[in-house]
Order: structure tokens, then sequence, then C-alpha cells
């Protein structure tokens, strides 16, 4: 049996549990995506109820053996970020993006601090977009699946700043005209982790998604059908 | 308890929230023993109801009718509808409230998580009253979880389509609550929409 305790956590989703517990997914600093009973956390007193939830870093601890561990404490750390309407819809799809895409118990540090970085842009309507296309390739690229994006061809040729592309997923950013066309400087500041601007993170709406359905199965994402970024 | 429709009537009452075999057993022995009759009516009520009770057509909420009695009731105001997500919330602001509106009972909220969507939740229905019935304002009263302001948030994208004016449940201290020792969750969404205070 392995025990943690006092571990940086966010809960990502928690479903009712027999009449007063939860189940609790959570994305952990140095334990990856976990998942886990939290007996009695439904009551009004519970010590565990922080649990229930989402977007608020806490410290956690558990116990485990086998897959689902036994939560034994929640105590909220840092300021609880207030995610409302479209920043919580937000939240929601990098939650969803998490649960879907991330494996269980792969321990991924990097991830943990992206996803704490993402939620405080999400307040801001104009830094969502930025906030979420960085998330969304910090992910692809802890995964593996990310394209190499700032270089053309076998070449390897360096991205234009000022030239339109396209991405494919295979081959990666090939020349691109049209409204369609992503600019050769976003897909750049993308690459080196600068910060997006709002026009760079739209253009690079579309690419992304399509990056990220092709890991998906075939079992589309439900978040975005429901809120329009 | 060695005999088997005595076992078969303890496991049924198990499907009770917070009944495990214990009580389930100090129930049946109860009725058994003191209260034949009430068990009886029990039953007899408990079948009736889980055939005949379905959902309003209107609001969903529970009614043995077509039309709950509050969508009949011609004395309640049909310009302002309050949503909910249980049959147990209308009660508590009925109970609480002087509420005198149109209700539109979910029966659930949006989890996109779990798959729960607007059809599941009634969302297209509620999209069809909003459409026919002269609605001037939607109160959105449901909990304030992630999910329930998830909900609010989608419903308020209905009405605004609509041009119809929605509120929302005010989140804040609990009355008698004294700040040091309200959770910093509640703390936070209090702080976060805090109310203008007129001076006169
Ligand atoms: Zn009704």
């Amino acid at each position: 049996m392995s025990r943690v305790d006092r571990e940086p956590v966010f809960v990502l989703h928690r479903r009712p549990f027999r009449e007063t517990s939860l189940i609790v997914e959570l994305l952990t600093a140095r334990h990856g995506r976990i998942v886990g009973v939290a007996r009695g956390a439904r009551g009004p007193r519970s010590s565990l109820r922080a649990f229930g939830e989402p977007f608020r870093p806490l410290e956690a601890g558990w116990t485990r053996r086998g897959e689902m561990a036994t939560l034994t404490g929640a105590e909220p750390i840092g300021q609880a970020v207030v995610l409302s309407g479209r920043a919580l819809w937000c939240g929601l799809y990098a939650n969803e993006l998490l649960l879907r895409l991330l494996p269980r118990d792969v321990e991924e540090p990097e991830l943990f601090l992206a996803y704490a970085d993402l939620l405080p842009g999400l307040r801001e309507a104009e830094r969502q977009g930025p906030a979420l296309r960085r998330f969304e390739w910090s992910l692809l690229s802890v995964l593996g699946v990310a394209p190499e994006i700032d270089v053309v061809g076998q070449a390897r040729i360096a991205v234009d700043p000022d030239a339109g592309y396209r991405i494919d997923p295979d081959r990666g950013p090939e020349p691109a005209r049209g409204r369609t066309a992503i600019p050769g400087h976003a897909l750049r500041a993308l690459a080196a982790g600068r910060t997006l601007t709002a026009a760079d993170a739209s253009a690079l709406r579309r690419p992304m998604r399509e990056l990220i359905e092709r890991q998906l199965d075939g079992r589309p994402l439900q978040t975005p059908k429901l809120y329009r970024e | 308890m060695n005999d088997p429709l005595l076992d078969e009537l303890l496991q049924a009452l198990r499907c009770l929230p917070g009944v495990g075999s214990r009580t389930a057993q100090r129930m049946a022995l109860h009725l058994l023993e003191r209260d034949r009759p009430g068990g009886r009516e029990l039953a007899e009520v408990l079948g009736r109801a889980m055939t005949e009770i379905r959902r309003c057509s209107r609001c969903r909420n529970f009614t043995s009718a077509e039309l709950c009695g509050i969508c009949r009731s011609d004395k309640r105001s049909r310009a302002v509808l309050c949503v909910v997500e249980t049959p147990g919330d209308v009660l508590a602001i009925e109970q609480a409230t002087g509420f005198d509106g149109q209700y539109f009972v979910l029966l659930g909220r949006l989890s996109p998580l779990d798959g729960i969507g607007p059809e599941d939740i009634g969302l297209d229905q509620l999209e069809q009253r909003l459409a026919e019935e002269p609605i001037e304002e939607i109160i959105v009263a449901t909990n304030s979880t992630v999910e329930g302001e998830a909900t609010a948030h989608y419903i308020g994208g209905l009405a605004a389509r609509r041009g119809i004016a929605m509120t929302r449940l005010a989140q804040g201290v609990p009355l008698g609550g004294e700040l040091e020792h309200t959770d910093s969750s509640t703390l936070a969404h209090a702080f976060a929409s805090r109310l203008p205070v007129r001076g006169d």
C-alpha cells in the first residue's frame, strides 16, 4: 500500500457515489491523473468536502492499493479561482481534454504546471483563447503527438512569420492561402511558448482541434458542442 | 430472516435512501407487528403513485394530471419563469419565498463530462416555452455547483437570443455567517458577485 500526503492537486471531475461519497478524478502534481473515493465527502461537515469543487487548488492525501485511491484529506491552498460563464465552460473543456486524453498514472509534472497556469488566464475574455491554445499544445506535446510546427518539410526550413500555412497532422506546416491560413508568426509563437495574441489564438483554434480530434477515436468531445470559444 | 417473503421485503425496503439492513429490519417488523393497516395503505398508495405520477407536460414537475397545480393555476404570473434542478427545489422556493410565477424543472443539470446534454434536461422544451409563452424574465435557481453554473450560463444564451431578461440567485455569505468563518470559495464567489449599495 502506498501513502501520499499534502500533494498539490486539482479536482477534474467528481461523481456521487453511494449516498454521501464521491468518486473523484484528480490531476496531481507528481503522480499524474488518479481516481479516488472520498468517503462521506458530501456530508456538510466532512473534511473531504473540498473534493466536490473543481478548479480549486488543493493539498490532498491518499492511500492506495490497486487503481482506486482512498482519499484521506483535502485542504484548499492559494486563492480560489472563480470561473463563471464562458470562463467556466473553457475550464470544463480543459478538464474534458485531460479526462479523455491523459491516461491515468502517467507522471507529468509539466502538465500540472500548464493546467495551474491555464486557470487564471481564463478569467479575462481576451486571454481565454491564448490560454487554451497553450494548454492544448502542452497536452499534445506531453502525449508525444504534437507535430513540429515551426519548420516546413524535410528540409526543415523555418516557418516564415509573414507567410500563411495549414497544418498537416503528419507532415506539419504546409504553405496555404486564404481566410483559414494560419500566420507563420502564430506558429512560431506557439512552438516557442511565447504569449499569443487573441487573433493568433483564434487562427490556431481549428488546426489544434483537428490535432486533438485525431486522438479521440471518433468519439467527439462534449463541451465544445455547448459553448463557442 | 429465514422466510423468503420477509427477506424479499427487507431487500425491497433498502431501495430507500438512508435505509440499510438494520433499518429495513426495523421498518418491516414495525409494520408487521404494530401497523398492518398502515403497511397496506403504504403499499396501495406507493403502487398508485409509481404508475400515475409523471412529469407535468409544461414544467416537468411531478404530477398525476397532465398539468400540475402550479401550471393550472390562473392566479400566478405568466411573465416570470423560475428554472430549478429538482422538484424538491420547487417545494423549497414555494415555502421560503412569495414567488408566484411559473416553474421549469430540469430534473438534472448540464454535465458534459458525464454526457448529459441540453435535451437530457429538457432545454429543447424550455426553448419552446420561451417561444410560445409571454415570458419576460427567467430566474435561474440552479445549484451553486460547477454544473449548476454552467447550466445557468447556457440558459442565459437561450434567453439572450430571445431578448428575455435573466437573473440568477445571488451566491454569497450565508445569513448570520461571519466572514472570518466563511469558507474561502464561498467568500471568493460572494466577493465576485458583490452588489452596488445605494446611499439615499
Ligand atoms: Zn407544471
